[in-house]
């Protein structure tokens, strides 16, 4: 069981899941636990021949009932896949696996946010490479979507389709549209290549979209993971992260579904680490502009369609 | 359905067998279930964490998004494997 602790200082919590200091590390893929079971071999994960997409209870959690939950979501049994790979129609059905468990944990009295995201890469410390995303069920509600309600409240009402209509109107950060997600690179990204996938209507979670919309959201999110590896020639690393309405009692009325991609390189061989200003001072300094970093993306992901 | 049709290693078939007879005394434990456009079942391997495969080949595409006929506990615990096969 994890234990937590209050940083009184940044008014914050911090989880001790000391039990994770063991978890399988970069296994070789013939030990991969996320890979289907083969008969006559050690069995992995998923006790099954073949599995089109797998959810179960990490075995190493960081969250775990009677406060929250940490599931781990393997997208396909094929080892060398990527999100950006998957069939369309894979693509698409893990948009409603994600919003069965959203509905699922989100009914829990012990989980005040779910978190739906994927770690890609070495770079953003992946342990396993077999295409897979988790999901934490958090007892409380963390500083992001902390901070995003407060945005709200800034702002008078949703930030995000404040946000939104703004970089549409301004156009030069925005890198894919299609009929219901637009892509873009925000007016103030963190990271060079930072970009948000966002609902064009007001959406506070997946359990408010129309299947159609659904689609879409795979459809931009597919668009954006092949733009990426097509930028530098190479898999891209990247932090993926679900925001979308808290699901307990803070905050029930907020939150517009979207979702960020947080990728660590600047360049095709060097990455942006997060040292004195970004960790002292809560300041990121970037050495790129959101509006060139875009028009490199956009180019990227208009290549790869 | 591809998982129904093959078989599990025999260290975890005793499990899933274990997940069926608990699953006998709920009738709505382990059942195939839908949600919207993508089936489910649900498991329970041997050390207790619950494992849950998702389908969609054999659904029909972009179902209504209301169209969920979730069956799970509210509280997320998993009750049984794949009884009423």
């Amino acid at each position: 069981m994890s234990e937590e602790r209050k940083n009184e200082l940044r008014d914050e919590r911090v989880v001790y899941a000391i039990h994770r200091q063991d978890r399988t590390f970069l296994p070789d893929r013939e030990h991969c636990p996320l890979c289907p079971t083969r008969p006559g071999h050690e069995e992995t994960e998923i006790p099954f021949p073949a599995f089109e997409i797998a959810v179960f209870e990490n075995r190493f959690p960081a969250f775990e009932a009677p406060r929250g939950a940490a599931e781990v979501v393997v997208y396909t049994d094929r080892h060398d896949d990527s999100f950006a790979t998957l069939a369309p129609q894979r693509a698409e059905a893990l948009m409603w696996v994600w919003r069965e468990r959203y509905e699922e944990l989100g009914a829990r009295e012990d989980v005040e946010y779910v978190l739906i995201f994927e770690n890609r890469g070495v770079e953003v410390g992946v342990t396993l490479h077999h295409p897979h995303g988790q999901i934490y069920g958090y007892p409380f509600l963390p500083p992001v979507p902390r901070l995003e309600l407060a945005a709200d409240v800034r702002v008078g009402g949703c930030a995000p389709c404040d946000l939104l209509a703004r970089e549409l109107q301004d156009g030069r950060r925005v890198v894919y549209e299609n009929e219901s997600v637009v892509a873009y690179i925000p007016y103030a990204a963190r990271w060079p290549y930072e970009a948000h996938v966002v609902l064009r209507a007001h959406r506070p979670s997946l359990l408010d979209c129309e299947a159609a919309e659904l689609r879409m959201l795979a459809d931009g999110l597919q668009a954006l993971a092949r733009g990426y590896d097509a930028l530098f020639a190479r898999p891209f690393p990247y932090v993926m992260v679900v925001h979308q309405a808290p699901t307990g009692t803070a905050g029930a009325n907020g939150g517009h579904l979207h979702v960020e991609f947080y990728p660590p390189l600047r360049t095709a061989e060097k990455l942006k680490y997060l040292a004195g200003s970004e960790q002292g001072a809560g300041t990121f300094i970037s050495d790129v502009l959101p509006e060139e970093s875009a028009a490199s993306l956009r180019e990227a992901i208009r290549g790869a369609a | 359905m591809i998982f129904s049709e093959q078989d599990p290693p025999a260290a975890a078939i005793s499990e899933i067998h274990e997940a069926e007879r608990k699953g006998a005394d709920d009738p709505s434990a382990g059942r195939e279930e839908t949600y919207g456009p993508i089936g489910f079942r649900r498991y329970v391997k041997s050390d207790g964490r619950a494992l849950i495969l998702f389908t969609h080949e054999g659904f029909a595409h972009a179902g209504p998004a209301e169209g969920s006929a979730h069956a799970g506990p509210a509280d997320g615990s998993v009750q049984g494997g794949p009884a009423g096969e």
